[in-house]
């Protein structure tokens, strides 16, 4: 007998929609989270809503607000530097196996998600810029064939586009970035794997420069509290 | 105040002593893993036991056979080659932080941990062998400041730990050279030479990847193992 599909369960769904609203931002930093009310807001009862907060607790995504229930965590630098500094050498193995093993795959997949994060970029939407950029990523993982990197890096993907958004909403995009993800596509459609490792780290790396400059800049101007 | 760490969970005892026994032999590739015949040997209820194995299957130790239940994984040469790849440019990123970051604490600590190595490959035992390295580079890894590199490998742990194994068993030259290596790069690190570290260690784990893969693609071709199913044992672990 074929196994049954199984539907999405309601705790599963309430941290879909909790997790996408911190991603999305519509839920911003230190928002106050009381089951009761989202709860009721959400039409269910109190114990999927319990269970769906202790997750996005042990993301790292919600913690102990002071006083009483949750809040949303701020975005924690220190761990997205570290997450920075890991995906760098991830995407630097993927980029150079990728121009060993998926040129042709490049060459003629490519081009397009160049094409897409150009037209996010004219569009100014911050929204099909993080969507162009991720599917870029995950092309390049797709084509290195080693299957353990997307692995490892997927549960730091939410975090990673939480930041994007909270940056890239408040400031106009980072230049270059497309310039970057193109010379990137041409080493690899060339197959030289050295310059498409090096060139995938420095963007990595440059990025996160950046992203985290503008975190800091962004919290000095509106004084977000920090936790006694 | 010091942050105590808290005691490994009932779950990662299980998973340490399944990883021991596929490590060890005791369980060989294609034995089948019941849950209850676990549980009962190791005293502990099927929960653990079967949290455990959920563990294990996710990083490759055991999987399902269709109508055998679960059973130990054969290993698979290209997912130990993705696996090594990974690891080698972590730990050649840990290497790097921790050249640029804690080249005292390399001088003063590094030491004690070389001389352990070269102690258990002086005794010629698989299990100290593993045990040295495996602390070596996670020394590395503390050194380095990025807490997320340990998180990031360590559910590879038990895997890794079986590919080891299985080489470390019958290569016997090579110990000496991985502790070599380890020198090396020790080296580079205390003298914060950032690139060296890096390279050394990349290079360290690829060539110990290409052994291992080499040494897997040749049991490969060879008749497969006798199957031997867990006979019940008294194993006690801490509640």
């Amino acid at each position: 007998m074929p196994p049954l599909k199984t539907q999405p369960n309601l705790t599963e769904r309430v941290y879909q929609r909790i997790l996408s609203d911190i991603v999305g931002g519509e839920l911003p930093e230190l928002a106050r989270l009381i089951q009761d009310d989202l709860a009721r807001d959400l039409g269910v009862s109190r114990q999927p809503v319990q269970q769906a907060l202790l997750l996005l607790r042990n993301q790292g995504f919600v913690r102990e607000a002071p006083g009483r229930g949750l809040e949303v965590a701020p975005i924690d630098t220190d761990f997205i530097r570290n997450l920075y500094e890991i995906r760098a050498v991830a995407e630097g193995l993927a980029c150079g196996l990728a121009a060993t093993r998926g040129a042709e795959r490049a060459a003629k997949e490519g081009p397009k998600l160049i094409e897409d994060g150009r037209r996010a970029e004219r569009e100014h939407s911050v929204e099909r810029l993080i969507e162009a950029d991720v599917k870029f990523h995950e092309f390049l993982y797709e084509i290195s064939g080693n299957a353990i990197i997307q692995d490892t890096t997927q549960p730091h993907w939410l975090h990673l586009r939480r930041l994007m958004g909270e940056v890239l909403m408040r400031d106009e995009t980072p230049r270059r970035i497309w310039d970057q993800h193109e010379d990137i596509l041409k080493a690899v459609i060339a197959g030289d794997a050295a310059k498409a490792e090096e060139l995938a780290r420095q963007h990595i790396t440059r990025t996160a420069g950046v992203l985290l400059a503008r975190m800091t800049k962004q919290r000095e101007r509106s004084a977000v509290p920090a936790q006694s | 105040m010091r942050i105590v760490p808290p005691a490994p969970s009932l779950v990662d005892q299980v998973v340490e002593a399944i990883t021991d026994e596929i490590v060890s032999g005791v369980l060989t590739s294609g034995s089948r893993l019941i849950q209850d015949d676990l549980a009962q040997a190791y005293g502990v209820s099927r929960q653990p036991v079967q949290q455990a194995l959920m563990l294990l299957r996710g990083c490759g130790l055991v999987q399902s056979a269709p109508g055998r239940g679960l059973i130990v994984a054969p290993l698979d040469p290209s997912s130990v080659r993705d696996l090594y790849e990974m690891r080698a440019v972590l730990e050649g990123l840990a290497a790097r932080l921790a050249a640029e970051r804690a080249s005292h604490r390399a001088a003063s600590e590094g030491p004690a941990y070389l001389a352990a190595g070269h102690e258990a490959v002086r005794s010629g035992l698989v299990s100290r062998k593993i045990e040295t390295d495996i602390a070596f580079h996670r020394f590395l890894s503390e050194l380095s400041g990025n807490t997320l590199i340990n998180e990031t490998m360590a559910p590879h742990w038990p895997y890794l730990k079986r590919v080891m194994s299985d080489v470390l068993q019958k290569e016997v030259g090579m110990s000496q050279t991985v502790w070599d290596e380890h020198e090396e790069i020790l080296a580079a690190v205390i003298e914060g030479r950032s690139n060296d570290a890096e390279r050394l260690s990349r290079e360290h784990i690829t060539r110990a990847a290409r052994v291992f893969v080499h040494h897997l693609e040749a049991q490969q071709d060879s008749k497969p193992k006798q199957r031997r199913t867990l006979a019940a044992r008294k194993v006690s672990l801490e509640s």
